[in-house]
């Protein structure tokens, strides 16, 4: 028996180190792409010789400064304020009656891909949108939309603001993901015990027991919040954009000498990201120091600040959920709307003309999405549950000395798309793989990977492995114990990292941009296309069915289980 | 220092779980509550600490020092809890835990006393120089230990012991039972203590609760 696990050991150890390369090394190479042109160096466009010229330039663009200002400052506030108010959250509804309905609110919440997000929120804030229109023209006094720059504003505001409602209930999964390690409602009745009322004794004792757990979300927030483009096109400022909207633009444009420049803003997109990243580290080394007295130094019997503090937090769910179901509303409404005037609440008339019309457009980004997110999640479960499997045979000791294996599977969320995808793309080019539908399947996977690994870890490695034993024992099998006894019990967490792993695959939009090379359309290259055009309508019709998909598959997950199992009350 | 119940019930949709409980305890006074598990014992110290979940609501009197309690949030009752996990906080050192339960103090005197509190009470229990040990490098015992001490440092009125022995073994068990009946005596706070195990039963007062109904044993 030892000898059988041993070889499976080694068989699996085989399977990880596989993955890890074919994950690595894209990445590696995507980096190494772009650092090259970032240097001068580009001979397929001629450039042969290596010098400074890409980074000169860079820095002597007037757009440069402002733009990284503008990524840095929304970025720092969305990932900041999501961070505190999903904490705040926690702290404040735990256990009361909300935190039931908030549990249950996360799936959906967290369903809605941020572009579609995005381009229902621009529909509800905009000088024309719902919230005007509620207020228009009793209150607002406006007869026609205020010549405002509300979307794509110049400070970023309101792409800060999309992002702080977007990832805030990526922040509360993650916590509720974290409060599974240790028993908070024992922890906060010694809190009680020992005189402490509920907030502190949450941010004494609960919160630094979940911060390790957070941190790695946190990072993965940051760097997102510093990188993303599909939203900051619909929701960022223009005149500048921000950093990664410039650095697109510049890969995009048909001059290469901008390309070298782009490239070397993506390297120095990849350096901002670290230092922001060391800085947190840093902030917390510093927390931890210089907080270590103030948290024993014993309790504050006042809480005049709870009740207030409850209210806010009330607020801040109400606005996050109203938000998010409103967006989505406004994208249904948008897309069978035929007329429908300031300040009118509701289109007057309504029509299916605008789905019929964007159906010809629709037909292959959406069969080629499905494709792409149905095989890139099948892959990353497969290769999830071998990483998985492997580390569950590993003893304590082993696992901590390969920990730094599975950080390797976190690299794709911490680095930032764009640093390297156009060094992907050069590779792929050079050896005429762009624009084939494997090779998008490969790069959707470097992203789906980690969210799979994610949703599945805790409750895969949290299994009784007795019973793959006695089912090995019974069938006399390994495989047969393993397809017929820890799949099957296992079948539920499974299929809903397949659903996450859709749902990411589905809002791609660098690797589908870089990799498709104009061949292969998905609904988020096309919703982008349609949300920088002018007819409200079409753009609301693509950004529907970018939300309706992953929804789809995450009902699927939530209900083959469920009908499978129907009599099984254990599973 | 005593503590008093009166005809204490914990009812579920208006059904109770158990029959009520009347009984006063002094300073330095133990009652056992035997029985086996799932009986309510549990959720009776809940329901004393102000701890029950929200189904579960409790009828009658609890007065601790001449004071009536149940209405009283958690933080306010001034009772401290043991539970079967030593529930240390893993991100503070051994200190750490026992000066959390210290009350706040202003300037640098009250920071050398609530230092040389903990010194002491680690010397009573034979931990001298555990200070900065990290919390997770103890032995079950240790553990155990440092837990009450933390516990006993807030100056509880009443002590609620919800089976604290259970995860000990045997040597241990009797080692750590032998140090709480002696904190109480010395602290003489009155203690409610659970258990199923008849071997933790002191040698003050014992109650059983089997099918619903306690029964005066002692």
């Amino acid at each position: 028996m030892k000898l059988y696990w041993q070889k499976q050991l080694s068989t699996t150890f085989i399977i990880v180190t596989v993955t890890i390369v074919l994950l690595i090394v894209p990445i590696a190479a995507g980096l190494i792409g772009t650092w090259l042109p970032a240097m001068g160096y580009l001979p397929s466009a001629g450039y042969d010789g290596f010098n400074w010229q890409p980074l000169i330039a860079l820095y002597s663009h007037p757009s440069t400064l402002t733009s990284i200002t503008l990524s840095i400052s929304s970025a720092l506030l969305a990932t900041c304020s999501a961070f505190i108010i999903s904490q705040w959250l926690c702290m404040q509804l735990y256990h009361s009656r909300s935190w039931r309905w908030l549990k249950h609110a996360l799936a959906p919440l967290l369903a809605i891909p941020h572009l579609a997000f995005a381009l229902g929120f621009s529909f509800i804030i905009a000088p024309s949108g719902w919230l005007m229109r509620v207020i228009s023209p009793q209150l607002s006094g406006f007869e026609i939309p205020p010549d405002w720059l509300i979307v794509n504003d110049n400070y970023a505001l309101s792409l800060s603001l999309a992002l702080i409602i977007k990832e805030i209930p990526f922040f509360l999964l993650m916590t509720l993901a974290a409060m599974n390690n240790f028993n908070v409602n024992k922890t906060l009745q010694v809190g009680a015990t020992l005189n402490y009322p509920h907030n502190q004794a949450w941010i004494k004792l609960v919160f630094p027991q979940l911060y390790g757990q957070l941190r790695l979300p946190l990072y993965a927030v940051l760097s997102y919040s510093l990188s993303v483009v599909d939203l900051s096109i619909v929701l960022g400022p223009n005149a500048p954009a921000t950093f990664s909207v410039l650095i697109n633009q510049w890969f995009n444009d048909p001059d290469f000498t901008m390309r070298l420049i782009g490239a070397s803003a993506a390297s120095m997109l990849l350096v901002i990201v670290m230092v922001f990243i060391g800085l947190f580290y840093l902030a917390e080394v510093l927390l931890k120091k210089y907080l270590k007295n103030w948290l024993v130094a014993g309790a504050d019997s006042s809480n005049a600040f709870e009740l207030p503090a409850k209210v806010c937090a009330y607020i801040a769910l109400f606005i996050i959920s109203a938000s998010s179901f409103l967006s989505i509303a406004a994208l249904v409404v948008w897309s069978f709307s035929r007329q429908w005037r300031f300040p009118d609440l509701l289109p007057a008339l309504w029509s299916i003309k605008n789905w019929q019309k964007s159906w010809g457009q629709l037909t292959e980004p959406l069969f080629n999405t499905a494709l792409i997110g149905i095989s890139s999640g099948f892959l990353a479960l497969v290769v999830c549950i071998a990483v998985l499997q492997w580390q569950s045979q590993l003893s304590v000791k082993r696992a901590n000395n390969y920990s730094w294996i599975i950080w390797l599977v976190y690299v794709p969320i911490l680095i930032p798309q764009i640093s390297f995808m156009f060094g992907i793309q050069v590779m792929l080019i050079s050896m005429n793989l762009d624009g084939h539908m494997m090779t998008m399947i490969w790069m959707h996977l470097l992203f789906v990977l980690p969210y799979c690994y994610l949703s599945l870890a805790k409750v895969y490695l949290q299994f009784d492995d007795r019973y793959l034993q006695v089912g090995a024992v019974l069938s006399q099998s390994m495989w047969r114990s393993f397809c017929f006894v820890k799949v099957p019990m296992l079948f539920k967490p499974l299929a809903f990292s397949f659903a996450v792993g859709f749902a990411v695959s589905v809002s791609q939009y660098l690797p589908s941009l870089y990799v498709g090379a104009g061949r292969i359309e998905t609904i988020t290259l096309q919703s982008v296309a349609a949300a920088s055009g002018s007819d409200n309508r079409i753009s609301a019709v693509f950004g529907f069915w970018q939300f309706v998909l992953p929804l789809i598959v995450y009902f699927a997950a939530l209900a083959i289980p469920q009908l499978c199992f129907i009599r099984r009350r254990g599973l | 220092m005593s503590v008093s119940l009166c005809n204490v019930q914990v009812n579920l949709q208006g059904e109770a779980l158990f029959s009520a409980l009347s009984i006063t305890l002094r300073g330095g006074e133990l009652l056992a509550i035997m029985g086996p598990s799932g009986c309510g014992k549990s959720t009776l110290l809940a329901a004393i600490a102000g701890s029950l979940s929200s189904e579960l609501t409790l009828t009658g009197e609890i007065l601790l020092a001449g004071r009536r309690i149940e209405a009283l949030p958690m933080q306010q009752r001034g009772i401290g809890i043991q539970f079967q996990e030593d529930l240390l906080f893993p991100h503070l050192n051994v200190a750490g835990n026992l000066l959390f339960a210290l009350a706040r103090g202003k300037g640098k005197e009250a920071k050398v006393q609530r230092q040389k509190a903990v010194a002491q009470a680690l010397e009573s229990a034979g931990l001298a120089g555990f200070e900065q040990r990290d919390v997770a490098t103890l032995s079950g015992g240790q553990k155990a230990r440092v837990s009450l001490l933390r516990t006993l440092l807030a100056k509880p009125k009443l002590l609620l012991l919800d089976e604290p022995f259970s995860r000990l073994d045997d040597q241990r068990r009797s080692e750590f039972r032998a140090f709480v009946f002696d904190q109480v005596k010395q602290m003489n706070i009155p203690a409610i203590l659970v258990s199923h195990d008849q071997q933790d039963c002191p040698n003050d007062r014992y109650y059983s609760l089997e099918s619903g109904q306690f029964h005066n044993v002692s």
